[in-house]
This record gives structure tokens, C-alpha cells and sequence, in this order.
């Protein structure tokens, strides 16, 4: 039953490779919340489940998923476009990202992005109302619409 | 439908130049003001009918800009109202130059030039009024204890290292070292101001074996906090460069060029990164002309 209600919470195209992690129906885990795609991918990109041991070539489109980790090579790059706002974050050349895992609070739009290696440039279209936290080993940032937890 | 679209296509073509003869002791002055009604459009038909001075015969037939001129003229006209009721906001100064470049282009009868130019302006203009989008970058250094953050655009973004909380305004950047807190922002390198030649310039200069024109030295204004200046020459109709260079001193030599019409940019080089190009800069290379003068002797 939980195995059911699992794979009918995931998005619409997303194939039976893509599934972040099925979940085992002995022991149940939290199924992965679909946070962004993947857009204009140059050169050598690569994707690494949350529950996966091995990366893999990333395709255009490819769904992202909390806890999963994009890198690219030298000269390669793509861009990851936020589902929960439409906010674009570019991922450079030899870098190295993973979707930080997220609670959404009601009535407030957030993403949050680690960057362990790299460069990214971060586009928030309306910032007003959209914001975006990127995390790296020696800092925070926080761009757009100031988030405070009640 | 045929018709239609036949009917269509004759409206949309730009009708041809007219042409008028220039009549009994009629200046180039006078021509302008007589069909165009501008007596200072006399620069744009010696430009169009390639003339070398303002002297024109009686019974001469020029040729009269027709439509694209009148299109050039409202899409400038545009631009300079949009420039002058944006005053006030954050107006980036390239639309000023792409407005100057336009008129520089309609002086010299180059009608779709200076109406691309005052459109870019326009569009630079219309831009900056609205709201702002957000744009910043991220950077980790290679050994990951480092971070540097700038913004380019929109609100400032807020850094947080160690409990402390930085913002970084548009402009600014940032570089966070691992397990200290974030330093006060620094300003991102601005744009160079050229400075010499002056905008479309006219530079006679004397052929060498080849027919190529030279020297030209473009000089432009310090950068607080740049290292170098990396200038780059291209033919006006051209987006490739025909010269690049960077330089320490704030100036560059130009090489030998071909007769012709150039723009050149430059951008300054500095720890922080790179600036954007400077607003581009016009000049044309023309051919000195031998002065010979015959002394008063038996073989005058």
C-alpha cells in the first residue's frame, strides 16, 4: 500500500530510472520531494541520486530531487531551474552542487542549493516574492524575499 | 490574397532615395533646408551622396534620404524622450551612448544604424524602469575555504558566515574565508571612460606601402582597483575584433589598420574580476592627403 502511494506521489514523466529512490515496503522512507530540472545542458554533466553510489550522465529535463548532486566538468554547464518558483541558478564549469533538502512553510517560496565546488549565477525574477538560499562550506546567502520561521 | 500580400510587401519595402538637382548658386545648406527642411542635414547628403566638402555645382543630382530617415528621426526622437523623463532612475550610461552612437549614424546617413542604436537605447531605458530582477553569482575556491559572492543585479543579497550577516549590494562583492565572518562588500571594477580619440573621430593619418593608415593611440580614464585594461578595435559593420590588447599603462597603440570606420571598448582587469565593456567609442580612419605646394620659379 505504501509502495503504491510512493510511486503515484511522483511527477508526471518521470521515467522508472529517474525515481530517486524506491522505497523498500518493509522498511519505509520518506519519499523524495521533486525540487527542480535540469535545462541547457553543455558538455559534460553528471547526476548523483540521493541513494545512489554511482554518477551518471545528466539528460535534459532530468528531474532533481532533495539530496541529489550535479557536477560538471571543465567547460560544461547547465542550468537548474527551481520548480517551486521558477528560479534559475547556472552552474559552471568544474563545479559541484547538491539540492539541499527543504521544509516549505505556507505562504512562502524557498529553494536551497549547496555549492561544494565551482561557480554558480543565480537569477530570481521577481525577488520580491521568490527567494533562494545557497549554502557553501564558509557561507550562507540569502537572495530575494526575506524568510523568517514563526 | 495574392494582391494582399503583394500590397503588403510594396508598403513594407523602403521606398527608394529621391533625387534632386541642385540648383543656381544653391549650397548644400540650401538643399537641406529645401527637402528635407533642415538646413543642418546638409552633413547627412555630403555623407550620402559621398561628397568631400559642402561645394556643389549647379545642375549636381543628389540624392535625398526617403522613409528610413523619417523612422531613424522618431525612433531617436523616442529615445531622447525616454532618456530625459528617466532621468532620475537607475539609467545604465551605455543608453546614453547608444543614442549618441545613433546620432552619430544619422549624421552620417546611416538611417538603419542610428535606428537600431536609438532602440537599443530605448530598450536600456525601459529596462532599468522596471521592476529588477535578482542576480548574483557564488563562487567556492578550489580548495573550498573561500567564497565569493557578488552582485550584479537587483536587491542586495545577504551573506551570513559565524553568525554575522553581511548584505552585499548590487555592485559589491564579498569574499568569505572559512570560519571567519564575512568582511564589508568592496565595489565591483567599473567600466573604463574613454577618453581620446573623441567620439567618431576623424583621423587623417598617412598611408604606408600598403595604403594602411597609423599610428592611433586610444587612451581612457583610471579604474580604482584595476591591474590591466584590455581594449578591443573591430570594424563598425563588424562584431569580430581586428585588434586586442592588454595593457598596464592607460593607453594603447593601435597597429596599422585599412582606411575605414572602427569602434573600440575597453574593460578593466583587476583582482575583484573584470569590468563590463566601456561604452563603445567611434572613429574613422581616413587618408592624408599630400599638400604640394609648387614655389614661384621659371616653372610655374
Amino acid at each position: 500500500m505504501l509502495l503504491v502511494l510512493a510511486l503515484s506521489a511522483l511527477p508526471a514523466g518521470c521515467t522508472a530510472d529517474e525515481r530517486p529512490s524506491a522505497p523498500d515496503a518493509a522498511t519505509p522512507t520518506p519519499v523524495a520531494t521533486l525540487r527542480a530540472h535540469l535545462r541547457t545542458i553543455k558538455g559534460g554533466v553528471q547526476i548523483k541520486r540521493a541513494a545512489a553510489d554511482e554518477w551518471s550522465p545528466a539528460r535534459e529535463g532530468q528531474p532533481l530531487f532533495e539530496n541529489d548532486k550535479v557536477r560538471t566538468e571543465a567547460g560544461a554547464g547547465t542550468d537548474i531551474v527551481f520548480s517551486a518558483n521558477g528560479s534559475t541558478v547556472h552552474l559552471g564549469g568544474d563545479s559541484l552542487i547538491s539540492i539541499a533538502e527543504t521544509r516549505p512553510r505556507p505562504g512562502l517560496q524557498r529553494t536551497d542549493l549547496t555549492v561544494l565546488r565551482g561557480r554558480i549565477d543565480a537569477e530570481l525574477e521577481k525577488p520580491a516574492t521568490q527567494s533562494l538560499s545557497v549554502t557553501t562550506p564558509s557561507a550562507t546567502v540569502h537572495a530575494g524575499r526575506e524568510i523568517v520561521f514563526q | 490574397m495574392k494582391a494582399a500580400l503583394l500590397l503588403l510587401t510594396w508598403l513594407g519595402a523602403a521606398p527608394p532615395d529621391t533625387v534632386v538637382v541642385v540648383g543656381p548658386n544653391e549650397s548644400l545648406r540650401q538643399v537641406a533646408e529645401r527637402t528635407l527642411g533642415d538646413a543642418k542635414a546638409a552633413e547627412e547628403l555630403q555623407s550620402l551622396n559621398g561628397l568631400s566638402s559642402e561645394v556643389v555645382a549647379a545642375g549636381t543630382r543628389l540624392k535625398v534620404p526617403g522613409h528610413e530617415r523619417v523612422l531613424a528621426q522618431k525612433a531617436m526622437e523616442t529615445a531622447r524622450t525616454l532618456l530625459a523623463s528617466a532621468r532620475d532612475s537607475n539609467v545604465p550610461p551605455e543608453a546614453s551612448a547608444h543614442l549618441q552612437d545613433a546620432e552619430t549614424h544619422f549624421r552620417g546617413a546611416r538611417y538603419a544604424q542610428a535606428s537600431a542604436a536609438a532602440n537599443a537605447a530605448g530598450k536600456l531605458v525601459t529596462a532599468a524602469r522596471a521592476p529588477q530582477s535578482s542576480a548574483f553569482s557564488v563562487e567556492v575556491g578550489d580548495s573550498g575555504d573561500n567564497t565569493t559572492v557578488t552582485v550584479k543585479q537587483g536587491p542586495p543579497v545577504r551573506v551570513e558566515a559565524e553568525g554575522v550577516t553581511q548584505p552585499v549590494a548590487k555592485g559589491e562583492s564579498v569574499r568569505v574565508e572559512k570560519g571567519r565572518p564575512p568582511p564589508a562588500p568592496t565595489p565591483l571594477l567599473v567600466a573604463p571612460a574613454p577618453a581620446q580619440p573623441e567620439n567618431a573621430a576623424k583621423l587623417k593619418r598617412r598611408p604606408d606601402g600598403d595604403g594602411h593608415l597609423g599610428p592611433v593611440k586610444l587612451t581612457w580614464a583610471a579604474v580604482s582597483g584595476a591591474e590591466r585594461y584590455e581594449v578591443e578595435v573591430s570594424r563598425e559593420q563588424e562584431q569580430r575584433a581586428v585588434f586586442t590588447q592588454t595593457v598596464t599603462a592607460l593607453e594603447a597603440k593601435l597597429p596599422v589598420l585599412p582606411a575605414g570606420r572602427y569602434r573600440w571598448t575597453v574593460r578593466a582587469q583587476g583582482a575583484v574580476g573584470r569590468s563590463e565593456p566601456s561604452a563603445p567609442r567611434h572613429f574613422e580612419l581616413v587618408p592624408e592627403r599630400l599638400k604640394l605646394e609648387v614655389k614661384k620659379g621659371q616653372w610655374q
